[in-house]
Parts: C-alpha cells; sequence; structure tokens
C-alpha cells in the first residue's frame, strides 16, 4: 500500500542571481585593472558607431580604448573602428542583445593591454539589452533627434539602467520635430539622476564635452572603486535554507 | 524578454529543488511538482504571459532523475515596481513608470522590488511506501 504526501517548500530564489553574480565580479576586476567599461546602447542607427569614432578622433592616440561592437551579423562595424582601435565584433547570430559571456569571450581575443576604457556597442535595441548587466561601469543610452522624443516612456527600463543620455545627430535639430527638453524631461520622471549630453559626431560638436565626462567618472572609479562595484545589485545576501511544510494526501 | 530560456532555468531550478529536498528526507520515490509560484517584477522584463505559455508548452520537457514537472500548475504573481525616496525616506509603489516621490515630489529614488523574477515555492506530491 502507499501513500502520499504533499510538501509545501519554500524556495525563494532569484533567477538571475548567477548572473548578477558574474557581472558584479566582472566590474570589480575592470576597475581592478584600471579597465573603465563602458556600454552603449540605442536603436539601431542612433549614432553608437559613428560616436565612438568622433571619439577616437578627439582622443587621438592618447588614450588605451578597446571596442568591443555587437551586431547579428558582419563585421561592418569592426571594419569602420578598426583604423582607431582594437576591437572584435561579436556576432550574436540572431539574438538581439550582448551577453556577458560574449564579452567575456571578446575581450580574451583582444591584444592583453592595460585598456583605461572599454567601449562595448551593443546589438541596436532598446529592449532585451536593459536586462542583460554586461558587467558595465556605466550605461549610456543614445537618442538621435531623429527617432522622436517621447522614447523614454516608451523603454523605461533601458532609461531606468542607464546614467547617461546622449541626444545625437544634433545637426538635423532645424529639419525634425523634437525637442530636446522634452525628452530630458521624459527621461527624468523614469531616471531621476540622468545626466544629458548633446553631440553632432559629424561635426565633432559635444565630444569633447563627452570625453571629459568619461575622463572624470573614471577617475571617480579609480578613486571609489566600490561606487561603482555596487551598480547592477550584486546579490549579497545569503541563500536562506529551504522551510517545508509537509501534509499527508 | 527571453521567456524560453527563463522558463529553461526555471525548470532546472524546480527540479533542484525538488530533488535537494527529497535527499534532505532519505526519499527516493518519484516526486510530482503540483503547483509553482513564481514572483515576476513590473521592471524585470519578464512578460508574465509569454511565460505563462512558455511553462505549459516545456513543462515536462526535463523529466528526469525522478521528479516530474508535467501536471505542475504555475501560478504568477505580478511584483509591482516599489521605490524609497532618497531624500525623505519614503517608500512608494511606482505606478506606470513614474519614479517620482508622492510626498515631495523628489525623484531621486532607489528601487527595493520589483525588479526580478523570483522562484518562491512549489508544492511537490511523493509516494511513501508504508
Ligand atoms: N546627420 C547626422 N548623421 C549622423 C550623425 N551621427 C551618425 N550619423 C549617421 O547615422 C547613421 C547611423 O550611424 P551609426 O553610427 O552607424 O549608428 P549605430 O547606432 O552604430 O547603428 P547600428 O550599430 O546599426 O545600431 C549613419 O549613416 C551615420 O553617418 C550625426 O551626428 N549627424
Ligand atoms: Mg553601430
Ligand atoms: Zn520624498
Amino acid at each position: 500500500m502507499s501513500q502520499s504526501t504533499i510538501q509545501h517548500i519554500e524556495v525563494h530564489t532569484d533567477l538571475a542571481e548567477a548572473k548578477k553574480r558574474a557581472a558584479c565580479e566582472f566590474r570589480t576586476s575592470m576597475a581592478n585593472q584600471g579597465t573603465f567599461v563602458v556600454n552603449l546602447v540605442s536603436s539601431p542607427g542612433a549614432g553608437k558607431t559613428s560616436l565612438l569614432e568622433a571619439t577616437a578622433k578627439h582622443w587621438g592616440a592618447s588614450h588605451q580604448c578597446a571596442v568591443l561592437v555587437g551586431d547579428l551579423a558582419t563585421h561592418r562595424d569592426a571594419d569602420r573602428l578598426a583604423p582607431f582601435f582594437p576591437v572584435r565584433q561579436l556576432t550574436t547570430g540572431g539574438a538581439c542583445h550582448l551577453e556577458l559571456e560574449l564579452v567575456a569571450r571578446g575581450l580574451a581575443e583582444l591584444p592583453q593591454l592595460p585598456y583605461q576604457y572599454l567601449f562595448i556597442e551593443n546589438v541596436g535595441n532598446l529592449v532585451c539589452p536593459a536586462s542583460h548587466d554586461l558587467g558595465e561601469h556605466v550605461r549610456v543610452v543614445l537618442v538621435s533627434t531623429t527617432e522622436g522624443d517621447d522614447k523614454p516612456g516608451k523603454y523605461p527600463k533601458m532609461f531606468r539602467t542607464s546614467q547617461l543620455l546622449v541626444v545625437t545627430k544634433t545637426d538635423l535639430l532645424n529639419y525634425v520635430p523634437f525637442s530636446v527638453d522634452n525628452l530630458v524631461q521624459d527621461a527624468r520622471r523614469i531616471q531621476g539622476s540622468l545626466e544629458t549630453i548633446e553631440v553632432c559626431s559629424l561635426s565633432q560638436f559635444g565630444i569633447s564635452i563627452w570625453c571629459d565626462w568619461l575622463t572624470k567618472q573614471r577617475e571617480q572609479m579609480l578613486q571609489n572603486q566600490t561606487l561603482f562595484a555596487e551598480r547592477g545589485n550584486c546579490p549579497t545576501q545569503l541563500a536562506v535554507p529551504p522551510k517545508v511544510t509537509s501534509f499527508a494526501r | 524578454m527571453h521567456e524560453r530560456s527563463l522558463v529553461r532555468l526555471l525548470l532546472h531550478q524546480i527540479i533542484e529543488a525538488a530533488l535537494k529536498n527529497s535527499l534532505a528526507q532519505g526519499n527516493c520515490s518519484e516526486i510530482r511538482v503540483r503547483k509553482v509560484v513564481v514572483a515576476c517584477g513590473e521592471l524585470s522584463g519578464v512578460e508574465p504571459e509569454l511565460v505563462s505559455l512558455a511553462f505549459n508548452e516545456m513543462r515536462g520537457s526535463t523529466d528526469h532523475s525522478g521528479v516530474t514537472t508535467d501536471q505542475a500548475e504555475l501560478e504568477i504573481r505580478r511584483q509591482p515596481i516599489l521605490a524609497r525616496c532618497i531624500e525623505c525616506g519614503f517608500e512608494f509603489k511606482v505606478e506606470d513608470f513614474e519614479f517620482l516621490c508622492p510626498t515631495c515630489r523628489s525623484t531621486n529614488n532607489q528601487v527595493l522590488a520589483g525588479e526580478d523574477f523570483h522562484l518562491q515555492t512549489i508544492d511537490i506530491e511523493l509516494d511513501n511506501r508504508l
């Protein structure tokens, strides 16, 4: 004869815990090497690669930078950036975002220098990259003047998880109905401490402000590493042993 | 987001929790998972309906090691976004992604809950030979 029992088990595990821990370890280890990691996110074509080209032109050879660039397919962005930076193209083969494993693999393929900056150009997409911590120190979201000033409210998570908003293609402001004020206001409802920089990568307008911002952020990281280590809410609590209640059926 | 890979991970965690528990009790009979409760944060990027669809399609697919999930019922509890105001300390529920303190109108705040996807509880059925 057999009798069955029902047991109720309190598990309480965060399904992303392992990933969060890996991202925090990566962030800490990069900070220890003095490498400031920047995750660039935007919709397709907002000007991420152009911003990196303009950054390279501004800094010349004075800074040690490397780039990992994600796309579904092709090496086009890596080819564009190769004259300026050590670069690896990460092709996701259909996935709409980058993951830390891919970033770590790409980094291992770069020449082993102590880099001051590692730029990660994410796949153009305002949805999925928001949910993937790549172990970056800052997340920078780009919005171009041609895509409308109503984007923050539509993609709240991306703006909530970013620290800087870069408004790109300001040379087109006269041709499109786009208000930088409306954009910033909309974004600050979601992320009150979001900073903003306006740039035109084609003319280098605003690029020195962007580069100074990066320099300042990196200095802050070097002075106070825990400031950035806490980003991305690292799991710190110890796992609680599961509580079980049984009753016969 | 990526509900199918999330559900794969979820099934794995369910089986692990069920096995760990029955091992602790020295039980080696078949374990049937009856009910699973998860909490889905509004800021997790996970769509509950898609999780539900994926779960119903994928449950049972990982059945081995004596744990079956093909009869498991999934309950998804939506976890609202909770934030704490950095200026005045007030804790509030965030509606429509408006991260604004209702007391002092500050937009400077920290999220306390609603960013994650948690496996909360499972109910398992065990056959005990008498
Ligand atoms: N007018 C104008 N065009 C720009 C500016 N910056 C970039 N563009 C153009 O916008 C287009 C897209 O720029 P990219 O830099 O390739 O954008 P991206 O975000 O890297 O694109 P994906 O990687 O495909 O998502 C290109 O044709 C650029 O020349 C700008 O400041 N002004
Ligand atoms: Mg690009
Ligand atoms: Zn307040």
